[in-house]
């Protein structure tokens, strides 16, 4: 469609014409529908030309019914008034025959001479005859036939009646045998003379309709005064002798006949148009006919040349429709296509349109809109183009530092972090090359931290002093040097710079990434001012990559660090395991040989040697037992103990520990005792952790106590056990409860002075418990004793493996 | 028949004790300073009981208890570990390694001598 445009725009006035008018006429056939526009106008036009001809038709024909009626009464009145003038005039000729009548003529030779010149002067006359008085016939001569003499009666002739009776008459005489005739009587003038009687033939008197002027196919005849016809035309359909008459529903006809002229009725079933005229002398009528087919022939001449001329006009009409139609429609049809394709925003359409008229100038000014349109819009496309490349361009350059922000930052390794700052700095900015700078630890001049695109010869090169890497500030825009041939300003192994062929750099402060001064710069091989530098963009990227660097920098003293921690840890719990034992050797040698000494494997002391050698003893268990403290204290913290679960029972593990601490309450005058019921389940966990804590628990209270008791009372509580060790002694502070599982903490007063010990244990025994998934409670109050409750899960998971 | 006892120890006090302690008691006592010497001791005197202290340098007490159940020669001699201390978890591993009992350091010589008693008097 658009193609076929443009072709046509560009193509001859000729060539748009011919084509725009075959494409219309293809179309106009196709699109014919009765209610677009088109349909209107072609029906329209078609209606109003078929309309006015019939209408027209319809007026003509009626006048033309008029005028052929008309004409052909005017004429069967002409006709039937020469008629009659001829029947008259025939009737005046046989007044003259009145004269054979003569009374002179005595004989009948006499009479015979006259009717013989009668019948010579007459034609019409076939023959005369004579009948005396008497009714008898005395005389009859014919044209033909010899002079016949005979005396025969004829009296009983309705003629011859009539012809005695009355002076004259006219009548027919239709008798069988014979043709029929006109009679003509005359009486005789004198007394019993006689008359005479002269026949003629009727088809005499129908001669007489020869010389009347008949229209077309009409015809006449002459009906008597008793409606039998005695004269027709040649043309006649009615034959003589026929008594119309007769038939009762020509009477009235008849009847009406005589008084008018109006054409009525029908004869034999065919239309026909009548006249007639009356014979005043005869009461005879002269009746003309047409047809009425015949009559109305110029009315049907006409219907069909009207018919004709429909059909013509109708195809005129049709064809002045469609040509009034294109010539119309085919310019809307064309604005209408134009509308929609401007509606399409196809601001390149044309509308062809050159009917020389309004509609062309109408075309024109659309075109002329549509002009505008593609001018404005075109702008306006322009425009949006220009406003989508800068978009473009800005989400580009924030895709690109989104996506350096995210490679910077996926990695916290340094030299990793180092490579990808200065890769990314180089693309971003189209450079050549990339550097980063850095002032050693303890140095005062930049060196080569890390390069992109760098030949050999600038990796090892030194920096020099005085570059321009010491005039860039954190913070401030980066500085550009355009071309460095022309700059003052000096670059990093400026002469080795330029040999490598760099001719411009930008320069941007990357201080507080790594912990010292730093640096970037990027190269390129062409000279180029700021603007194709993007300094912003760079600065951007500078903030970036200081904080990617600052972190991976931060990581890496974070790892050193931890590194290092992790290796004195190490060393520190060596050196406490490798202590431990140092120091637990000899002291098992001075605990061993003391007693052997006191067992008097080496001879028998003195009671006073005995009592030290058991200060001896004493001092070396505690002693042990401080060692044995910080070892486990030591490993805890190490994160190195762990518990070894198995199968117990608490009332194994209770009278372990009351054996073993049985000796000393007993030494003290406490009343010690356990409580345990019979029916605990079998528990689960490290029987000798659990043995060393209540020891710790059960030890403490004997070592505070003075007076009272001591007692270890088992219970169960849903999933756990309790273990509680109940004594009489001095009670503990809330205060102090707060701390005394603390490490190294021991309640601080006069009696636990003289006690002694770590204060390690307790420390120990709830990290034993949290272990074992359980806790210490302490329930205690200055001078009302105290309660130190275990309380461990019947079935213990280790869990420092657990977690 | 006088009991035969190796001392497998490298502490030359604890090898004095257990001499001073077992000799008046009726056995006669061997010594080895280290796992080598304990291990190749062992297999020669075949002793009736072995007192082992595990912690020792070059090869600790351990190792040479595998060494000596390796032997189809030493193998049924009862051996008695002599543990760092009692909560090391040096017992459960001496007990892995084919000891027959064990005593945390510092030993109390009469536990010692009541357990090597005890071990002796079953076989």
């Amino acid at each position: 469609m658009l193609e076929r445009q443009t072709s046509l725009a560009a193509g001859t006035p000729a060539g748009r014409a011919r084509s725009g008018a075959g494409s219309l006429v293809g179309r106009t056939l196709l699109r014919f529908r009765p209610r677009s526009l088109f349909g209107k106008y072609a029906i329209t036009i078609v209606a109003l030309v078929v309309f006015v001809l019939a209408v027209n038709g319809t007026v003509e024909a009626w006048i033309i019914y008029r005028e052929s009626i008309a004409k052909v009464t005017d004429a069967q009145r002409q006709a039937a008034t020469t008629m009659t003038e001829q029947v008259n005039r025939l009737f005046a000729g046989l007044e003259r025959l009145t004269w054979v009548t003569r009374a002179s003529a005595v004989t009948l030779q006499d009479r015979r001479s006259d009717y013989l010149l009668l019948l010579k002067s007459e034609p019409a006359v076939s023959d005369v005859m004579f009948v005396d008085a008497d009714g008898h016939q005395q005389l009859d001569v014919t044209r033909d036939r010899a002079t016949m003499y005979a005396d025969t009666d004829v009296s009983q002739d309705p003629a011859v009646i009539r012809a005695l009776a009355q002076p004259q008459s006219i009548g027919t005489s239709l008798g069988s045998g014979h043709e029929p005739w006109l009679v003509l009587t005359m009486a005789h003038s004198g007394l019993r003379a006689g008359a005479t009687i002269a026949r003629i033939k009727l088809s005499e008197l129908s001669r007489l309709f020869d010389d009347v002027p008949f229209e077309d196919a009409s015809y006449g005849y002459v009906l008597d005064d008793t409606g039998v016809v005695v004269a027709a035309s040649k043309t006649s359909p009615v034959a003589i002798g026929t008594k119309l008459g007769a038939d009762k529903a020509v009477e009235p006809l008849l009847k009406d006949l005589r008084t008018s002229s109006k054409p009525v009725g029908a004869i034999e079933g065919h239309g026909v148009i009548r006249s007639a005229a009356p014979i005043e002398s005869t009461h005879w009528t002269v009746v003309i006919e047409t047809p009425t087919r015949e009559a109305l022939r110029p009315l049907t001449d006409f219907l069909l040349r009207l018919a004709w001329l429909m059909v013509l006009g109708l195809g005129l009409a049709i064809l002045a429709g469609l040509m009034l139609a294109r010539r119309m429609i085919g310019p809307i049809q064309a604005l209408h296509a134009g509308a929609a394709s401007l509606a399409a925003n196809k601001f390149d359409h044309r509308i062809v349109v050159e009917t020389g008229d309004e509609l062309e100038e109408l075309a024109a000014q659309f075109n002329r809109m549509a002009g505008d349109l593609a001018n404005t819009y075109g702008r306006l496309e322009v425009k949006v183009q220009e406003r989508t490349q800068d978009l473009r361009l800005s989400v580009r350059k924030l895709e690109s530092l989104e996506e350096t922000g995210r490679a910077l930052s996926s990695s916290l390794d340094l030299s990793a972090v180092l490579s990808t700052v200065v890769s990314r700095a180089v693309a971003l900015s189209q450079a050549d090359a990339g550097a980063i700078y850095t002032i050693p630890a303890g140095g005062d001049m930049f060196a080569l931290a890390e390069a992109d695109g760098f030949p050999p010869s600038l990796r090892t090169a030194p920096s020099g002093s005085g570059c321009v890497l010491d005039t860039v500030g954190w913070n401030e825009p980066p500085a550009v040097i355009d071309d460095v041939e022309a700059d003052s300003r000096r670059l990093p192994a400026h002469e080795l710079t330029l040999a490598a062929g760099f001719r411009s750099a930008l320069i941007v402060c990357l201080d507080g990434s790594l912990g010292t001064r730093a640096a970037l710069v990027v190269y390129r091989k062409q000279p180029g001012g700021p603007s194709s530098w993007a300094p912003d963009v760079m600065q951007t990227f500078a903030h970036q990559a200081v904080l990617a660097l600052h972190n991976a920098h931060l990581y890496q003293e974070l790892i050193s660090k931890g590194r290092q921690l992790e290796l004195a840890n190490a060393h520190r719990t060596q050196f406490f395991a490798n202590m431990s034992h140092e120091l637990r050797t000899p002291l098992n040698a001075v605990l061993g040989y003391s007693e052997l000494l006191y067992d008097g494997l080496y001879g028998a002391l003195p009671d006073r040697a005995l009592g030290v050698l058991d200060r001896i003893q004493a001092n070396g268990k505690h002693l042990l037992g401080l060692i044995n403290d910080v070892l486990d204290i030591t490993k805890m913290e190490a994160g190195g103990l762990g518990i070894t679960v198995s199968d117990y029972s608490v009332q194994t593990l209770v009278e372990g520990v009351f054996a073993a601490t049985e000796a000393l309450a007993k030494t003290k005058g406490l009343a010690f005792e356990t409580r345990v019921p019979n029916d605990l389940p079998a528990g689960r966990g490290d029987d000798r952790r659990l043995t060393q804590v209540l020891l710790n628990l059960v030890g403490n209270a004997i070592k505070f106590t003075d007076h009272g008791e001591v007692r270890i009372e088992a219970s169960r509580m849903e999933d756990s056990f309790h273990i509680a060790v109940r004594d009489t002694g001095p009670g503990i502070s809330a205060d102090q409860q707060k701390r005394i599982f603390d490490e190294f903490h021991q309640v601080e007063d006069e009696i636990t002075r003289t006690k002694g010990g770590t204060g390690l244990g307790l420390s120990i025994s709830r990290r034993l418990m949290e272990l074992h998934g359980g806790h210490i409670d302490v329930v205690s109050a200055p001078g009302e004793g105290a309660t130190f409750t275990i309380v461990v899960p019947i079935r213990a998971v280790d869990q420092k493996r657990a977690a | 028949m006088t009991k035969r006892i190796l001392i497998i120890e490298d502490t030359k006090d604890n090898r004095n004790i257990l001499n001073d302690l077992l000799t008046p008691a009726g056995f006669m006592m061997f010594e080895a300073e280290n796992g080598e010497d304990g291990v190749a001791l062992a297999a020669t005197l075949r002793p009736d009981l072995i007192l082992m202290d595990v912690q020792m340098p070059l090869m600790d007490g351990y190792e040479a208890t595998r060494r000596i159940r390796a032997n189809p020669d030493t193998r049924h001699i009862p051996i008695v570990a002599i543990t760092s201390y009692a909560l090391s978890g040096d017992e459960a591993k001496a007990v892995d390694a084919g000891c027959n009992g064990y005593v945390a350091k510092p030993f109390s010589p009469r536990a010692i001598l009541a357990i090597v008693r005890n071990l002796l008097a079953d076989a």
